[in-house]
């Protein structure tokens, strides 16, 4: 019995040991990184990283300090995570990448590669897979976090709620760590991401115009950066991201501009709710064809002019008129990845792959030529639900 | 024909300072044993509550009377309770301690297997459920037999209000027995192996008031509680008056002056006080989960969430090996028994709860007889238990 109850304690004992995360390490000993920047060495070809870590003594209610809330670190090394470490020989504090919100790739590393960025935050246990991945387009990575902008005190902050909200106009994408790990370990896709750059804002309060020039600078997402694989490509634009969202479904909402059927430069904004998007490959014949259907439900959101909606065949011509304009956003971004970026970032493999995976096989390896002249045809259902607070227009003559 | 008519002067009946209620009756019980079986007699007015007689401690020779309602308590609980009071050979009998102390299961156990109450109408209560009550001369806690770990959960006016918001209470009762037991421990467990865990904004923020202070977060937290303990201590002892200016002291000493001079971080002081707040919700269990807040603290410290998981296994392990009077500590939740549960983490609706509690086995299950809704055979259900 004795023996027993010893051996068990024994056990228990050993079981407290044999867990992986073990050691505890006090939260002033941590340096909390909210984002993280990489760049490519310009001349010696080495990973320049930029850890921007929150000064937690600057936060303080009372007694707070002057000083920035942040502070950038940069080490460089010829793997990632020779880097990481790298900043110790800097930095006070132990960094600590578990609550990192983005991890900003500057573009010249981005053209070189980011698979290998993947692997090592997803390796790293304290990393965590769902930090978005930008890319910093004409710009490095050091340059973005170090711009001061926005009304979050910590900038990682500020990056991650902005890029949260660009579900808002679907004119910029954005992919966690996860996304482009999934997409990168598959053969069938190409991932995609969004992009940052520097840009100028006018500078207030208007004294200090004198001192310091007429601008700031400050951080705008921009559209979408392609990826061939790990490789960076090339860009897509705000309206051609959206088409992109578009198709692969991930529209959330949004305002499309559509043409007013009724009156010269005039425009309705439409604001979508609702998009559902399906990819579906055709084989007749042999020849490979695949079909985008795309349904949207939206409101009307704006008129300029005077038109009367709420009849109903003014309300139908409104409705073709911007089912209209989404599918030639569509056409474009397929034109684009076609014939521009010869990359298929639509998910038109996948689709093959999942409804004829034999198929799939027998072009896999010639998809990267296939992909820019296969014919596709789009079909888009679009639905105006409401119009609104206001039925007429305000304008209207009666 | 003559008759002693001698008696002593005893104090009068007054509401207990230990067990206040806003409903219900505000008498307590006084340190006169019959004053105390009168009280209970005048709530049940029923022959078969039967009062046994016998005397403790060699030199104080102290009235012990056990009270059971007889063809309700469970004949075994009786004998196995008088079994052990007469195997005591003490001297003295102070208090009813002394008899808890010497009759219980478990002796070593933290947690108490044995209730006491000053309320007369709980006392009668848990006679009425089939529990043996224990009266002792010269005291007005009376104990009761068998006690499970639900009824530290359970008030008299539990029963007295309506059952939605005693159930709910309830089950703040039972919220404030775990941050009681486990928000020391998860604090330092959390921040010093696992701030993944804090969402980034309250860990930026915690990291901040730990800004500059010295000590490790286990420290900090044995001192905050240590504080605690130091000011309730001394709030009990001294006279009523001495201790107000105590708890003020003790309010700005540590709320503010501690937080500003840079020995205890602000969200260390909420954690103290809300452990030492909800302590006091549920008191008969203070002595279990004082040493075993310490336990979790210790290990938690030492191997974060899971140490913490560790030791409450060991713990729950612990109170499922206890008994009371043969009883399951734990019962009705392990055991199951799934009549008992209308009354452990709610209280269901009088109505609901036609029988006593099945887990101590008393000899007649039926409380009442129902007869609702009226249309269904609601009666000849009832009869057959």
């Amino acid at each position: 019995m004795k023996k027993a109850i010893a051996s068990l304690l024994l056990c228990v004992f050993c079981m407290m040991l044999f867990t992986g995360c073990w050691d505890s390490t006090e939260l002033n000993e941590r340096g909390i990184a909210e984002a993280i920047g990489l760049d490519q060495n310009d001349k010696t070809g080495e990973i320049n990283i930029t850890v921007q870590v929150v000064r937690v003594g600057a936060l303080k209610t009372d007694g707070a300090t002057e000083k920035s809330p942040i502070e950038n670190m940069t080490a460089s090394g010829k793997t990632v995570f020779e880097a990481i470490r790298n900043v110790c020989t800097q930095s006070d504090r132990k960094a600590y990448f578990a609550h990192t919100k983005v991890i900003v790739v500057g573009e010249r590393l981005a053209r070189a590669g980011i698979g290998d960025i993947v692997d090592v935050f997803m390796r790293n246990h304290e990393g965590r897979p769902l930090c978005w991945v930008m890319v910093g387009r004409n710009a490095t990575a050091e340059k973005l976090l170090g711009v001061e902008h926005g009304l979050e005190e910590i900038q990682g902050a500020y990056l991650n709620n902005m890029i949260q909200k660009c579900t808002m106009t679907s004119k910029t994408s954005a992919s966690t760590l996860l996304d482009l790990a999934k997409i990168l370990s598959g053969d069938v896709g190409n991932p995609v991401t969004g992009a940052m750059e520097v840009v100028d804002q006018p500078i207030f309060p208007a004294e200090q115009k004198e001192t310091q020039g007429d601008t700031t600078q400050g951080i705008q997402l921009t559209g979408t950066s392609v990826f061939q694989k790990d490789k960076l490509v090339g860009y897509l634009d705000a309206v051609e991201t959206r088409g992109l969202n578009l198709i692969t479904g991930k529209m959330k909402s949004g305002i499309i501009d559509v043409p007013s059927p009724f009156a010269k430069n005039k425009l309705f904004s439409i604001v979508v709710l609702r998009t559902k998007s399906k990819i579906d490959p055709k084989i007749e014949n042999g020849t490979l064809s695949f079909h985008i259907t795309v349904d949207e439900e939206a409101d009307i959101g704006e008129q300029q002019g005077s038109a009367d909606i709420s009849k109903p065949e003014v309300f139908e011509k409104v409705e073709k008129a911007y089912g209209e304009v989404l599918a030639n956003e569509i056409k474009a971004t397929v034109n684009k990845a076609q014939k521009e970026l010869r990359t298929d970032i639509l998910g038109f493999g996948g689709a093959l792959n999942r409804k004829y995976p034999q198929e799939w096989k027998r072009v896999q390896d010639n998809w990267k030529t296939l992909f820019p002249d296969v014919p596709y045809t789009v079909s888009v259902s679009a639905r105006l639900l409401r119009t609104g607070m206001e039925i007429k227009s305000i304008q209207q003559e009666s | 024909m003559i008759v002693s008519v001698k008696g002593a002067k005893t104090r009068d009946i007054k509401e207990p300072d230990t067990e206040p209620i806003i409903r219900g009756p505000h008498e307590g019980f006084v340190e006169t044993l019959r004053v105390n079986t009168s009280l209970l007699r005048r709530i049940i007015k029923n022959p078969n509550l039967t009062f046994e007689s016998l005397k403790l401690g060699k030199q104080t020779n102290t009235e012990i009377n056990v009270a059971y309602i007889n063809g309700i308590a469970d004949g075994k609980i009786v004998e196995e309770v008088k079994r052990r009071l007469n195997r005591i050979d003490i001297d003295a009998i102070l208090e009813s301690g002394y008899v808890e102390q010497l009759i219980e299961d478990n002796p070593l156990s933290p947690f108490s297997t044995i209730g006491n109450s000053e309320r007369p109408d709980k006392v009668a209560a848990k006679l009425l459920e089939g529990r043996v009550a224990i009266l002792c001369e010269g005291t007005p806690f009376v104990l009761t037999v068998p006690y499970l770990f639900v009824e530290s959960l359970q008030i008299t006016e539990d029963y007295y209000s309506r059952p939605y918001l005693s159930s709910f209470i309830r089950l703040i009762r039972f919220l404030a027995f775990l941050l009681t037991l486990l928000l020391p421990a998860l604090y330092v467990a959390l921040e010093t192996f696992d701030p993944e865990m804090i969402p980034t904004v309250l860990l930026v923020t915690a990291a901040a008031s730990r800004e500059g202070i010295p000590f490790p977060s286990l420290v900090e937290t044995l001192i905050m509680l240590i504080i605690f303990e130091l000011l309730r201590e001394s709030g009990v002892r001294l006279p009523r008056q001495v201790g107000q200016a105590v708890s003020i002291v003790g309010a700005l000493v540590i709320g503010d002056a501690a937080v500003r001079a840079g020995i205890i971080s602000a969200p260390m002081v909420i954690i103290g006080a809300l452990t030492g707040i909800t302590s006091f919700i549920v008191t008969p269990l203070l002595d279990g989960i004082i040493l075993f807040r310490l336990f979790l603290l210790f290990s938690g410290a030492a191997f974060g969430l899971y140490g913490i998981t560790v030791g409450l296994f060991i713990m729950l392990s612990h109170m499922c090996s206890l008994r009371s009077f043969g009883v399951p500590y734990l019962s009705p939740v392990a055991p199951t028994v799934w009549k008992d549960l209308k009354d452990s983490l709610i209280r269901a609706p009088l109505r609901l709860m036609k029988s006593r509690p099945a887990s101590i086995e008393p000899e007649n299950l039926t409380r009442a007889n129902f007869s609702t809704p009226p249309n269904k055979s609601g009666n000849q259900r009832n009869e057959k238990h």
